[in-house]
């Protein structure tokens, strides 16, 4: 059984193909989604999900989220006093995952489809596969996101003939993709992407004004507490205005309360810049696939951020219609892995279905130009796979030294679209020694090989001797090697994971200790003796009694969580 | 099926095809190849599907142009109803009209004001118009930023050197060559003239001074007989080859005749003396070197760069994979298969000549044997007698304007010897052996063989 998983900025979800459709698998609190948050508790186990996200605001400095951002970098995070790296987070969500999709389906699970942004570089997608593996996971494929999105809306039009746009806005990422469905082919055409705009900037950028206009000292946005609390504040604003007209941001520190109103006009104009960056990935891949907005059969939409009405009002502004919402945003993308899961298991379901993707971005190597006589202009981008090809692909450019007595050729690789080499992405180099003889070609024939999981590889043979020199990536800092991989994956089994059964009551506690830190007075008090008492309750070890007080903690979990709402708006 | 095409019968296709037979034998051949365990045939059937999608549209429009116009009314199809209701009905031709006037008057404003030489005016004019509510529409967006290519390759106006710098970065035409690419031959003419203003950045500060020095002189003196001095003249007859496309847009063009003109005069009466401006523009091959210092274990080896070579045109596009040549039809069919019109140049083309009505109107002719013929009799290139050298064969792609002269050459097949190839190329240059009318762009190949072999 392979599954597919979500792995998001914010939230992650698990999806398996079957009986003929996608299904989504919940966690072990009932939700599908499962925040990408972990957390170390007092006693050093694990928390991951919901109870981590809400120990984002009590425990600031033991508590992680929005790591995917740095997948493929060398950032560490020290949370209990234990370093971690992204992958390796990431990995613990997987993990979860997986553990929830076992529950479910009763059997092991060791194969997965795992999704990332379109535009995710090589490092951030090897980044992927290796949390995968710290994770005990064996990644079958990376699919792209807007693919994946793609499949899941796809999948209900196997039958007919369409074009259309998926515009996906995630937590982190933005990614746009433009498909062809035909006979049951489903072609991405074009993709295109920005790795930083997500949901999260929308929130960052609010934050920021609310500095501004309630003049919050700017010293607190180096305490910690203080600022997750505003970040879940602005977040619930941001959530209430797709429903309601107005929201107030309210937030109380040292005796002093801020406070902004927001409304949808303030908010379209504070977040203007963010909103402007929508555009241009969304005309590049009309551009490459060579469409118009008018030859679009529908816009679909996928990402969490595509529910605020001012990035739906933008959308609808741009292709002068509006999108289609047919699908559920924050679940589209998961629904469409387990569809390639489907794929994947050559599910007799999906005979006559079929799906190419495209490398969103080009690839290539450093050139100098020859200007005439023996003049060079050095420093050029030569691209060998252009963007939007078609993958799997392999092309061969050949390339000959500018000199006759050189002995050797640096092949420095790279991806991007800038006609500089130094504007685009380093991917790493190949040093290659040619010796020359007069009148024979005396070049390097430098082939590209990518993949269908957006992997590259890249070899130089020189034509002389035959020899082939093989791109080693190694030493590019936020990659690790399979050795380090091993190590950490017997590092983190060491973990203590919180148990799965128990993670329901954990999760209430941490809620209850958000909310204790919220509110002020008579309820604090109150909800302070409820938090005991449902302790004790626990204690007791009886199934049945901590059922029962669960059941009444809950309730006075809601009432507390409505009163301290309520609270903000007055 | 004898005498079809190769990619054709890769399809199981006949020389009948049209293009739900070719998609439909696509999508039937597809779901027989698992593409990760075998890549190379899904590289083969990908690679036999888009040559056969090339292969049709040049059919269609070979069978457009030989039917009278009047049967276009047959071929438009009925368009299909939106699924969505539109949201607003308003035509965005018209939005980027209204915005584009928009953006002259302000550029008039801005040269009225004797700011056009602010890139921050211009910059604040272009955005302007960007941010305008028309332009949220992404067509409406398009055509607006194809006038603004269009206006930049017809002729310097006063500002036009800013503005060309400022819309490179606001519209993102120097990140991203295939945005400008766009936009037809105004489009490939910004795109040069960018290629070669990055060129001129990327120089040493001396030779940078130097251009800018000319630049300047140029500008200064419209009618440069008898005024310009003997080295200004020499230097930008090095430079008005290297830098035609950008000097044409940032310089008034018939200035830049009447400096051809003096400058062909002055070599006449004097002849060049290449010492003189050449020092100037030394590239720097060391210092370029700077960014992979990290490599320090090879000091000894040479500069490393590479330069770039042919692979281009058909041969790439069908063989890159190292499929062997199955798919390679006649060279007839080739030459115009692929350079011909694409459905996105159709589309692009449609866009423009709405834009520009009549810009399109002429028909241009590819040059004649005799024409290239010409040409070749008139190199002038004597083999080394020392070197082995055999067949030399060389190709470029050039380019021509209006008049016929040819106003670019781009090596894209080196032979073996660099003194025939610049032989070749100097010749091209100066020849004037294409017509007016002649086609715009087109490759060519001389070969010369060598004695001794």
């Amino acid at each position: 059984m392979i599954v597919g998983i979500d792995l998001g900025t914010t939230n992650s979800l698990i999806a398996v193909w079957h009986n003929g459709e996608p299904r989504l698998i919940p966690n072990s609190l009932g939700d599908f989604l499962t925040p990408s948050c972990v957390s170390v508790d007092e006693d050093g186990t694990i928390l991951i999900g919901k109870a981590a996200r809400e120990r984002l605001q009590t425990h600031p400095t033991s508590s992680a989220a929005v790591f995917k951002r740095h997948m493929g970098s060398n950032k560490l995070f020290t949370l209990g006093g234990r370093n971690f790296r992204a992958e390796e987070l990431s990995a613990l969500i997987l993990r979860a995952l997986k553990e929830d999709a076992e529950a479910a389906l009763g059997q092991p699970i060791t194969e997965a489809i795992i999704t990332v942004p379109a535009y995710f570089s090589d490092a951030q997608r090897k980044a992927t596969r290796a949390a995968g593996q710290l994770a005990g996971l064996k990644v079958e494929r990376l699919l792209n996101e807007p693919t994946a999105a793609a499949l899941a809306y796809g999948i209900h039009q196997r039958g007919q003939e369409t074009q259309f746009l998926v515009f996906d806005l995630g937590g982190g990422t933005f990614d746009v993709s433009v498909l062809d469905l035909f006979e049951g082919v489903m072609e991405v055409r074009a993709s295109a992407g920005d790795n930083f705009l997500g949901g999260e900037d929308f929130v960052n950028l609010l934050i920021e004004e609310f500095f501004k206009q309630a003049s919050i000292p700017v010293g607190l946005k180096q305490d910690g507490r203080f600022m997750q609390s505003l970040v879940a504040q602005v977040e619930q604003a941001k959530r209430k205005l797709s429903e309601a007209p107005e929201a107030l941001l309210q937030i109380h520190h040292a005796g002093t309360t801020y406070s902004m109103p927001l409304d949808e006009a303030a908010l379209e104009r504070i977040t203007a810049p963010l909103l402007a960056r929508l555009r241009s990935p969304v005309e590049r891949a009309l551009r490459d696939a060579n469409l118009q907005t008018a030859n679009l059969d529908n816009i679909v939409l996928a990402g969490g951020a595509t529910r605020m009405p001012i990035v739906r009002r933008m959308v609808a502004r741009m292709f002068g219609r509006f999108p289609s919402c047919d699908l559920n945003p924050d679940e589209v993308v998961a629904l469409g892995a387990a569809v390639q899961a489907g794929l994947k298991m050559n599910d007799a379901a999906l005979d006559e279905v079929v799906m190419t993707d495209v490398a969103p971005y080009s690839l290539g190597v450093e050139v100098s130009m020859h200007l005439g006589g023996d003049q060079y202009s050095h420093g050029h981008f030569d691209p060998v796979i252009e963007r939007n090809t078609v993958v799997p692909v392999s092309k061969v450019k050949n390339y000959h030294p500018t000199s006759e007595r050189q002995t050797g050729l640096r092949i420095n690789v790279f991806q991007g679209e800038a006609r500089m080499a130094r504007d685009n992405i380093a991917l790493g180099s190949i040093e290659v020694p040619i010796s020359q003889v007069p009148g024979q070609n005396n070049g390097v024939d430098v082939r590209f090989t990518y993949d269908a999981n957006g992997l590259l590889q890249v070899e130089a043979t020189v034509l002389l001797t035959k020899q082939t020199h093989t791109l080693v990536i190694e030493g590019n800092p936020g990659m690790l090697s399979q050795e380090e991989i091993k190590e950490r994956f017997a590092a983190l089994s060491e973990l203590k994971i919180h148990p799965r059964d128990r993670i329901e009551f954990r999760t209430m506690l941490a809620r209850g200790e958000r909310l204790y830190q919220q509110l002020r007075g008579e309820a604090r008090e109150h909800l302070g003796r409820q938090i005991m008492q449902f302790e004790r309750a626990l204690e007791a070890q009886d199934a049945r009694i901590s059922r029962e007080a669960a059941r009444t903690f809950n309730e006075a979990l809601e009432y507390f969580e409505h009163q301290s709402f309520l609270n903000l708006d007055s | 099926m004898r005498d079809t095409f190769p990619f054709l019968s890769r399809l199981g296709l006949g020389a009948d095809a049209g293009a739900t037979d070719i998609r439909r034998a696509y999508a039937r051949e597809l779901k027989k190849i698992n593409q990760e365990s075998d890549p190379d045939g899904f590289q083969e059937l990908r690679q036999a599907y888009e040559v056969a999608l090339q292969w049709l549209a040049h059919q269609e429009i070979a069978l457009a142009e030989s039917e009278p116009a009047n049967t276009s009314t047959v071929a438009d199809p009925e368009p299909m109803p939106a699924p969505v209701p539109p949201l607003e009905s308003t035509d965005p031709y018209q939005l980027a009209d209204q915005a584009f006037s928009l953006f002259r008057s302000s550029a008039q404003a801005l040269v009225l004001n004797n700011e056009s030489r602010h890139q921050s005016r211009w910059k604040a004019a272009l955005q302007g118009c960007l941010d305008h509510e028309n332009l949220l529409n992404l067509t409406a967006r398009t055509v607006f930023e194809a006038r603004i290519a269009h206006m930049l390759a017809t002729g310097w106006k006063p500002g036009h050197e800013t503005l060309f710098v400022v819309a490179s970065e606001v519209l993102d035409w120097a990140r991203d060559s295939r945005r400008i690419q766009q936009f037809g031959e105004a489009g490939a003419m910004i795109d040069r003239a960018i290629d070669q203003w990055k060129l001129y950045e990327s120089m040493p500060d001396n030779a940078k001074v130097t251009i800018k020095q000319l630049i300047q002189a140029v500008r200064s003196t419209p009618y440069p007989e008898g005024v310009a001095t003997r080295n200004n003249l020499l230097l930008f007859h090095q430079l008005t080859d290297r830098f035609y496309h950008w000097f044409s847009v940032i310089l008034d063009r018939e200035t830049l005749q009447n400096w051809h003109n003096a400058a062909q005069a002055e070599i006449q009466r004097n002849g060049t003396d290449p010492a003189v401006p050449l020092q100037y523009l030394e590239t720097p091959a060391e210092t370029g070197k700077s960014s992979s210092s990290g490599w320090s274990g090879w000091s000894g080896w040479q500069i490393t760069f590479l330069i770039l070579m042919l692979i281009k045109g058909c041969a790439a596009l069908i063989n890159s994979s190292d499929h062997g040549t199955s798919y390679t039809p006649p060279p007839a069919q080739l030459e115009q298969a692929i350079p011909g019109k694409t459905t996105a140049q159709q589309r692009l083309e449609e866009l423009q000549s709405r834009i520009e009505p009549g810009m399109l109107a002429h028909k241009e002719t590819p040059p004649s044997e005799a024409q290239l013929e010409a040409v070749q009799r008139q190199i002038f290139y004597v083999p080394d007698p020392a070197k082995v050298l055999g067949v030399l064969k060389v190709s470029f792609d050039v380019e021509l304007d209006g008049s016929g002269q040819v106003i670019n050459v781009k090596k894209v097949q080196a032979s073996r010897d660099q003194a025939y190839d610049d032989a070749v190329a100097r010749t091209l240059m100066h020849t004037n052996a294409f017509p007016p009318g002649t086609q715009r762009r087109f490759t060519v190949s001389y070969s010369y063989k060598t004695g001794g072999l």
